[in-house]
Order: structure tokens, then C-alpha cells, then sequence
């Protein structure tokens, strides 16, 4: 792993580092991946199957409407306006 | 005569008409302030779980035999993940290698310079997701709002093959899944409104091409028309773009409804790994044979059937056939209509006549009329046996569309009923013709246009008397044996 | 003798008997906590009134088994209108509006919660959990805390107490924010296993908010009894903290032979692969479970940020800590296109593999016994969703929903050794 590949992970995860940081992550990353990585010679493949927990229809949720939740409640961690949620413009 | 050869899939997102969102009870309903159907499971706080709608996958699953797919008995849903404000989760639920409907298949018919073609376009996939919020921009402000009513509503996508050739394809695909999800009772499917949405995939070969073209992809597509405009101005782009030498870059266009072309939107989403995986949280769900046959047996007649029915026993033409089975309120009522009265000829034309051409006014609407089927039977009935005439059948079926009530009711109260009165309608054309004496004359002389007057004269002192044609009748002879 | 340094089941006593009131008891607690670094929030008026509402439900004869009992919710799990911060900047100021169903239960049952507890960063680090602290110096008589990867186990071990992780799906996971969805639980530490079970017979059972409750069982009746008990010793383990403890599981071996149960050694094929699973599939889940946090709907808002992209990546940047980042990146690296299938979906293959084994193990045994600190057998068991306690430096696993089995275990090794 290298520092580009830590980049472009942070950009996925939505973080952000400078170059020393990510020197030192790609370091402990390459630690961590070989400490794990021999898991890839293990022999067996993954059975979505195996874990079926066996639900059917009349085991999910009735649909049923609830009372409305409060939206002052509902905003109070956040900054608001107008009963929404304020969010810097988005760049296209 | 194009060297090449469009090659067009669609992919159409419906929104289900549950009470309650994919996985909390928060409503569905249209309207209300901004967030106020969300609660802290749609804003995505720490600890909050999903619970699946029972509803929105039975939905799914009918929408699957509405268009004629298979099943997969056992399904996943996947965690999409992607930083977005409209996504407060920063993942959206979705089904990637196990969707619920596989392998279905819709039959289109449309006309091309007045010759009738049918194609079959073959589903790829149906799966159940969720929607996502809606951004307010604020421009003045430099912000954008985020309301979260709409996020978590359920949704399936529709992902077809690329079997779709032209524009009029593309529309007539697009407004038979409407059909199909309306019938199947799962969707409204009003475009306007956005609970029908579609995205073009378009790419264009040469039939000596061993692959397909690049595609682009068409998004903010809102109306059927605007399918057809950007669709046809896409395959001219692209044509020309190549004709001149270019490349098509696979990427979003949106189109511009005013200028009726598409335009490139953001590419650098392309590149996006959304690193898929089965959603831990959620219970997968199975499905027996018996489960599935179960929910087919809950489907209604759908449109085909119903149209075939209309040919066959009853003898409709195609187009009244196609009028009545455009939505199901409307043939689910004439059905009930031809219950009560046994002419589905004569229903029919009431209907696709007086009926449609109020609801075409619209001063009623189908999904609020005022009176029923049974009510509704009865007047044609009444107007086919002569009880009333075919004019006052009008009048009082006008009555029934402002304020409802029974036809047999308004017709005494307002003096509709035929008595055939022979005795009172003698004495009125007695009468006419005895204060008539010029326009009397001037018939005998051979001016029959004056019939038209006397006609008149006599149709308004005998109102639901008698039909007009006993009145035409009645008064030829008398004017004759002058 | 002091009061806090009691057991629950005494302080029922207590309490019960009029030897002393909620409020008193309470207040004993309350008076030694500021002091201390390991309550993240010391909630003293809501212990009042739930002191004062609790001794009316004693008064009244109507006390369950936590009724009046001061206890700590860690700080990763949702309290009403309290502070909830999950040891993380980038929560520093969330007041959630709604309490874990966990934590309502104790309140409901007339639970005195005296606070939080301090817990690493969404508990990723290797630290003693603030709980586990908190109980050992008699700053609570017991608590509710998150597990994912045995932190309950190795904390109580480390602090001479017991520690209880349910089988996955028999605490609803409501309100406690997620790291590894597919193992984290909800569980109890106390002075000793009959306070655990107390604690958890309270907090236990079917919620519509957590779908996987759908799976509870009760099995009270179905605990086994010593003599009848086959119990295997866990071997060979390679992880690391592997060898500390492990006298004490062979003491424990002993114990449990002489007194009748069948004791013999087993080991699981797939063990070494045990841990490295486990942290490839917790830290894919984490690091998708912690996306949501952005600053925008709760949280931490950094001050600098034009765009929607800029501000959240400055938030997450500066609300979340360096081990936290860290798990988020291996994390985000084993879901990626090119990683998932070598990485992610072999650490479900193995899983599901060492499952297999597991229920090899109890086709002969009802239970398996592990040194408490041992990242491989914790690992192993968190994999498999079973429950654990841990008691005097070792920790018994049983079948899923078989709690009452190994609870019984452990209280008869308890009384036993004296631990």
C-alpha cells in the first residue's frame, strides 16, 4: 500500500491527511494487511446461503403509519433552518 | 436511412404505495411540513436499526408477476455506500446480486405511420430499494436544505435489457409499466409527481459491430414526452458525434426540457466504489412456492386479459377496449357497471362518450365520483328501455356528476320520465300546430326546414312525455292529414 | 460494611429489608464518583427521582431484582436527553432524544443509573472499559456496556469481577451506536455472575426496534446441571494475550472435573484465522457504520467547510481520533472492488467456517472454557454470536440462548473457588 492508495481510501471514508500522515498510515496499513492477509489462502468460499436466518414475509414489520416524531426534537443536535437540515452547497 | 443502430435500456424507479417507509413506521403521505414524517432512524442517529416493510416486498413481488419475472426465493438487500446529503445514512439500501424479481418480460405495441408493431422487452431485474432525501437549494445563501421526508420511502427499480430500438419504444415500454404497476396496485405511477421516475441508458453500433457503443446515461427525465424528446435527440447527438469523428464518453446527461437536448452532468461519479455488501442488519427474507402463489392469487385481472375479454365476449372495438382498460378505477367500474346491466356495448359507450368527456373537463374524477357503478348502470339502462330519452339521459347523468344520487330519483323530480302519454302529446301538437298557422303553411308548401321549429315547439311542452321520435312521428302524421 | 462494595443480590436484601433506602444507597455511590476518572457524566438528579420512584415500587412490595440498585450505562449507549458521546470528539455534544431499549429497561424496572462510563473512542482501543473500573473500586454495583470482540470479558478479567456478553440477538442493539453490526451485543458487569444475570434478565428479550431479537429464547429451565455438564477445555490458542490466564483455566479444569462434570480438551481447526476474521469484518462494518457521522444531522461541525464535501471531511477529520481513522481505512480497504473478495468475503467464508466448528464442539460439549483474555477464543465466540462469561480470569462460552447453562457454571465455580 502506498500513500496514493491511503488517499484515495480517505476520499472514500471522507477524511483527509497530510503527507506525513499518510506516510505513517501507509506504514501501519502494511502492517495490519500482512498481518492479516493470510486469510486469502484459507479454502472456502462464502455461502450467502449459510447464513440464512430463515425470515419469511410474516416475519417482518406490519406496515403501519406511526404519529408524526416532533421535528424539534428531531433537529436539536443539528444546525436548522426552516425544519431542515442545513448542509453547505454541494460542488457539481 | 441511420447507418446505426440505437441500443436503449431503461431504468425506472416507482415508489410504492405503502403507508409506512422501508424500514420505520414514519408515514409515506405526500405533504406535511419539512421533516415532519421523519424520525430519528431517518436522520440516522447512533443505535438506530432497520425494520422492513412486510408491504413493500409483497409489492415487489407482485410488481415481479405484473411483469412476468421469476423469483429469487431467497433474497439479499446490500448496504450501497456514498457520501451524499439527501443520504443521511451515507449508504443506501439496495439489492445487488440477489433482487427479489429476475428474468421477467413486458410486451409493447405502438404505431409507426399508421402500422401496428409489438416487441417484447425483456426485464433484467426488479429490486426494492430506498429513496433518498431532497436537497432545497438556496442559492442567496449559498446552502442547500436537506429534507428527509422522502428518504427511506420504498421504491423498486425496474432494470431492462437493452432491447429498446427507438423513442416511440422507449414510450411505449414506459407507459405500459405504468399500466402494469397501477393494475397491480402498487404504484400510482404519476411521472409529474415523481413516484414514476426514468433514466435512459443510450448507446449507438453499427450493425457490423462485434460490441456495443459506449453508453450515456439520461437522468431527470419527468414526463413520457420528455422520454420520447430526449431519447430521439440523444441517438442524434451520439450519430453525430461519431460521424464527425468523435468519442461518446460513458457519463450522466440531464436533459434540458426547454431546448429538448441533454447535457453532460457530473462524470467524476463514475468512478464511485460503493463496495456492496449484505446489509447485516437486515433480516433477508425467503420465499415458498406457497408464499409466492399466495400473493399471485391477490392480483387483480390484469390489462391484457381484460382486453381480450372486451374483444371476444363482448364485442368491443380495440380502441373503446383500450379507453376502458387505460386505468384500472375505470374498468374495475365498467365491469361493475355491466354486473348490474347486462349490455357491456351500451356501458361502454356511455363511458368512453358522455363519461370520458366530463372526466376529460374535469369536472369528475374517476377516483371521486359521486355516484357508483350500480347507479351508474341503471341510467343506461333507463335511456336504452326508453324510460327517459337519450337527451334527458344526459341531463340527468350531469346532475349525478355534480352532486350524485339516484338517476330514477332525479328523473321524476326533474319530470324526465317517459309516460307516453299519447293523449297528452295529441293535445300539445294539436296545440302547436293551432298557434302555429305561418310555420304550419309554410311546411304544407314545402319548406320542411320549418319542421325543425314545430319539432321544437312540441319537445318543449312535452318534456319526458315521450322520446322525440314519438314526437316526430306523431307530428308528421298530423301535419300530413292537413 | 460498605454498602458499595456490596453485591447486588445483598443490596436487594437490603433493600428489601428496610436496612437502607435508594436514596441513601444512591447517595452513598454519588459521593465518591467526582472524584474519579472513569464516569464520563454523573447523572445525580435523575438517580435522585429514580431513587425516590424506586423505594415507592419497594415500599409497595413491587421491587424487581435491579429495583433501587445503582448502576452505569457506558457512554456508547443512548440515554434520553443525556449527554451520549461514545468517547468521541465527534460526539461531544450529542443529546439523544430517545433512550436504547436496553437502558429504558433498567429505568423502567427501577434502576438507579448514576451516569456514563468512560469507554475508548467507540470502543476501539484496548483499555479497560470505564465500567469495568467503576465497579471494581465501588463506584456503581454494576453495569451495562457493549461488546463486540470479548470487551466485557478481558475488562472484568483484568479487574477480578464478572462480566457477562450475551448470545447475539438477545439484547436488542437499539441505541447503541454500531461498530460491528453483526456482533455487537449489549451486556452486564457486576461484583459476581448472579449480579450479571440479574442485570441481563432485566435487559433481555424481543424488541421490534432490533429484528435479530426475533431470536430469544428464554432456556431458563434447561440449565445443566454440574454433574451432567460436559465441558471442553480450549487448546492450542496462538492469539495474542494467549498465555496469561491460561493456569487459571487449568485450575478451573480441575475444579470443574472433581466435582462431577466431564472435562476434556478440544481445540477448533480454523482458530489462527479466528482474530484476523474478526478484524477484517469488524472494521468493513465500522467503517460503514460510522459514515453516518458528518456533523450535518448531529454531532461535530467543523468551523472551516465551503462545500458539503469540504465541511464534512473536516468535521469527520477533526471529531474522530487517530484508531478510529485508522479501522475506518482497513475497513473501507476490505470492502473495495478489488479487496472484497480476498478480504471481506474470505473473513465471512472463515466465519462461517469456524461457526461450523463451534457446533462441532457442542454436538459433545454444553460448554468450552477459555483463558478471559484471549483474543482468539473472544474472537471465535464473537463470530458465532455466543455468550460468554467471565468470571476469576477465565471465561465459559455455551450454545446461543443457553445463558442459564453457563451462568449456572460459573456461580458454581465462583462459589467454589472463592474467586
Amino acid at each position: 500500500m502506498d500513500t496514493q492508495t491511503v488517499k484515495y481510501l480517505a476520499n472514500l471514508g471522507f477524511l483527509s491527511f497530510d503527507e506525513n500522515e499518510l506516510e505513517k498510515l501507509a506504514e501501519e496499513m502494511n502492517g495490519i494487511i500482512e498481518s492479516v492477509s493470510f486469510v486469502k489462502d484459507y479454502n472456502a468460499e462464502y455461502d450467502p446461503l449459510n447464513d440464512n436466518l430463515g425470515a419469511h414475509l410474516d416475519d417482518l414489520r406490519e406496515d403501519k403509519a406511526e404519529p408524526d416524531y416532533p421535528t424539534d426534537k428531531l433537529m436539536r443536535n443539528a444546525v436548522h433552518s426552516e425544519n431542515c437540515f442545513v448542509v453547505p452547497k454541494v460542488m457539481e | 436511412m441511420s447507418t446505426y443502430i440505437p441500443v436503449i435500456g431503461l431504468e425506472i424507479h416507482a415508489e410504492l404505495l405503502t403507508e409506512s417507509k422501508l424500514f420505520c413506521s414514519c408515514s409515506t403521505e405526500f405533504g406535511g411540513g419539512k421533516n415532519a414524517h421523519c424520525c430519528p432512524g431517518c436522520a440516522a442517529m447512533p443505535g438506530t436499526l432497520p425494520a422492513m416493510n412486510r408491504k413493500a416486498v409483497e409489492f415487489a413481488i407482485k410488481a415481479g408477476y405484473a411483469l412476468n419475472c421469476s423469483f429469487n426465493k431467497f433474497s439479499v438487500f446490500d448496504r450501497k455506500n456514498y457520501f451524499y446529503p439527501d443520504l443521511p445514512k451515507a449508504y443506501q439500501n439496495s439489492q445487488l446480486d440477489l433482487p427479489l424479481c429476475i428474468n421477467g418480460l413486458v410486451n409493447i405495441e405502438y404505431e409507426i405511420d399508421g402500422v401496428k408493431k409489438s416487441k417484447d422487452i425483456r426485464i433484467n431485474r426488479i429490486h426494492l430499494e430506498e429513496d433518498a432525501g431532497k436537497l432545497i437549494h438556496d442559492d442567496l445563501n449559498g446552502v442547500s436544505l436537506a429534507d428527509y421526508n422522502r428518504g427511506s420511502i420504498p421504491l423498486i427499480e425496474i432494470v431492462t435489457e437493452p432491447d429498446i430500438g427507438t423513442a416511440e419504444e422507449a414510450k411505449a415500454f414506459v407507459e405500459k409499466i405504468s399500466l402494469l404497476l397501477q393494475y397491480a396496485g402498487v404504484c400510482d405511477c404519476k411521472m409529474e409527481q415523481g413516484s414514476l421516475r426514468c433514466d435512459v441508458n443510450i448507446s449507438i453500433m453499427k450493425p457490423t459491430d462485434a460490441k456495443f457503443g459506449t453508453r450515456a446515461e439520461i437522468k431527470n427525465l419527468n414526463s413520457i414526452k420528455s422520454i420520447g424528446r430526449a431519447v430521439e435527440y440523444e441517438i442524434y447527438r451520439q450519430e453525430r458525434t461519431l460521424e464527425m469523428g468523435g468519442k461518446i464518453i460513458q457519463e450522466t446527461r440531464r436533459f434540458d426540457d426547454n431546448k429538448g437536448e441533454t447535457r453532460s452532468m457530473r462524470t467524476k461519479e463514475n468512478a464511485q466504489d460503493y463496495r456492496y455488501f449484505p446489509d447485516p442488519d437486515i433480516l433477508q427474507v425467503n420465499f415458498t412456492d406457497e408464499e409466492l402463489e399466495s400473493i399471485r392469487k391477490t392480483m387483480p385481472e390484469m390489462p391484457y386479459e381484460r382486453l381480450e375479454r372486451y374483444k371476444n365476449a363482448y364485442g368491443l372495438s380495440e380502441a373503446d377496449s383500450m379507453i376502458i382498460i387505460g386505468q384500472i378505477i375505470l374498468s374495475d367500474f365498467y365491469d361493475n357497471a355491466v354486473k348490474k346491466y347486462d349490455n357491456p356495448k351500451s356501458i361502454c359507450n356511455f363511458i368512453t362518450g358522455e363519461m370520458m368527456r366530463r372526466i376529460n373537463l374535469g369536472e369528475i374524477s374517476l377516483e371521486d365520483l359521486p355516484f357508483d357503478a350500480g347507479e351508474f348502470a341503471l341510467l343506461v339502462q333507463m335511456a336504452d328501455t326508453e324510460k327517459v330519452s337519450k337527451n334527458d339521459a344526459k341531463s340527468i347523468f350531469r346532475i349525478m356528476s355534480e352532486k350524485g344520487g339516484n338517476p330514477e330519483k332525479i328523473a321524476k323530480e326533474q319530470g324526465y320520465l317517459i309516460t307516453n302519454d299519447t293523449g297528452r302529446v295529441l293535445e300539445v301538437i294539436e296545440s302547436v300546430i293551432k298557434n302555429n298557422e305561418k310555420a304550419v303553411s309554410q311546411y304544407k308548401n314545402g319548406d320542411l326546414k320549418v319542421f325543425g321549429f314545430l319539432m321544437g315547439q312540441c319537445s318543449k311542452e312535452l318534456k319526458g312525455v315521450c322520446t322525440p321520435k314519438v314526437i316526430k312521428d306523431e307530428l308528421e302524421n298530423k301535419l300530413s292529414a292537413l | 460494611m460498605d454498602i458499595t462494595s456490596m453485591k447486588i443480590k445483598d443490596m436487594r436484601n437490603a433493600l428489601d429489608k428496610r436496612e437502607i433506602t435508594a436514596g441513601e444507597l444512591a447517595d452513598e455511590y454519588l459521593k465518591r464518583i467526582p472524584v474519579s476518572g472513569c464516569f464520563e457524566t454523573v447523572t445525580e438528579e435523575n438517580a435522585g427521582i429514580a431513587a425516590k420512584n424506586a423505594q415507592e415500587a419497594i415500599n409497595s412490595g413491587k421491587s424487581s431484582e435491579i429495583c433501587g440498585i445503582p448502576l452505569a450505562i457506558s457512554d456508547n449507549i443512548c440515554t434520553e436527553d443525556v449527554r451520549t458521546s461514545c468517547g468521541s470528539k465527534m460526539l461531544y455534544n450529542f443529546i439523544p432524544p430517545y433512550s436504547a431499549e436496553a437502558a429504558d429497561r433498567l429505568n423502567k424496572n427501577g434502576a438507579v443509573i448514576l451516569g456514563k462510563t468512560k469507554i475508548d473512542e467507540f470502543s476501539m482501543g484496548n483499555n479497560t472499559l470505564g465500567a469495568a473500573t467503576a465497579v471494581k473500586e465501588n463506584l456503581c454495583a454494576g453495569a451495562i456496556c457493549s461488546d463486540t470482540g470479548g470487551e466485557i470479558g478481558t475488562s472484568a478479567s483484568a479487574c477480578g469481577i464478572a462480566g457477562l456478553k450475551p448470545t447475539y440477538g438477545r439484547v436488542s442493539r437499539h441505541g447503541l451506536a454500531a461498530i460491528a453490526s453483526s456482533m455487537d451485543t449489549i451486556g452486564a458487569i457486576a461484583k459476581d455472575v448472579s449480579g450479571c444475570a440479574s442485570i441481563l434478565g432485566i435487559i433481555e428479550g424481543y424488541d421490534t426496534k432490533d429484528v435479530h431479537t426475533r431470536a430469544y429464547k428464554d432456556n431458563r429451565e434447561t440449565a445443566k446441571d454440574i454433574k451432567t455438564l460436559k465441558i471442553a477445555v480450549m487448546q492450542d490458542s496462538t492469539g495474542p494475550v494467549a498465555k496469561s490466564d491460561s493456569t487459571e483455566v487449568e485450575e478451573a479444569s480441575a475444579f470443574f472435573s472433581s466435582n462431577g462434570a466431564e472435562v476434556s480438551a478440544c481445540g477448533i481447526p480454523s482458530l489462527k484465522y479466528a482474530y484476523p476474521s474478526f478484524y477484517i469484518i469488524s472494521s468493513a462494518e465500522a467503517s460503514t457504520n460510522l459514515a453516518r457521522y458528518d456533523g450535518i444531522k448531529f454531532g461535530y461541525r467543523s468551523e472551516k467547510g465551503d462545500s458539503y464535501a469540504e465541511l464534512v471531511v473536516n468535521s469527520r477529520t477533526e471529531g474522530f481520533g487517530d484508531e478510529v481513522k485508522k479501522r475506518i481505512l482497513f475497513g473501507t480497504f476490505t470492502l473495495m472492488s478489488d479487496n472484497i473478495k480476498d478480504y471481506f468475503y474470505k473473513a465471512m467464508a472463515i466465519r462461517q467456517k469456524i461457526r461450523g466448528e463451534l457446533l462441532s464442539v457442542f454436538d459433545k460439549y454444553d460448554a468450552f472454557i477459555f483463558p478471559a483474555r484471549d483474543s482468539s477464543y473472544n474472537a471465535a465466540a464473537s463470530l458465532a454470536g455466543l455468550p460468554v462469561i467471565t468470571v476469576g480470569g477465565i471465561s465459559i462460552a455455551g450454545r446461543q440462548m443457553e445463558e442459564s447453562t453457563i451462568i449456572k457454571a460459573a456461580e458454581f465455580f465462583e462459589k467454589g473457588r472463592k474467586v
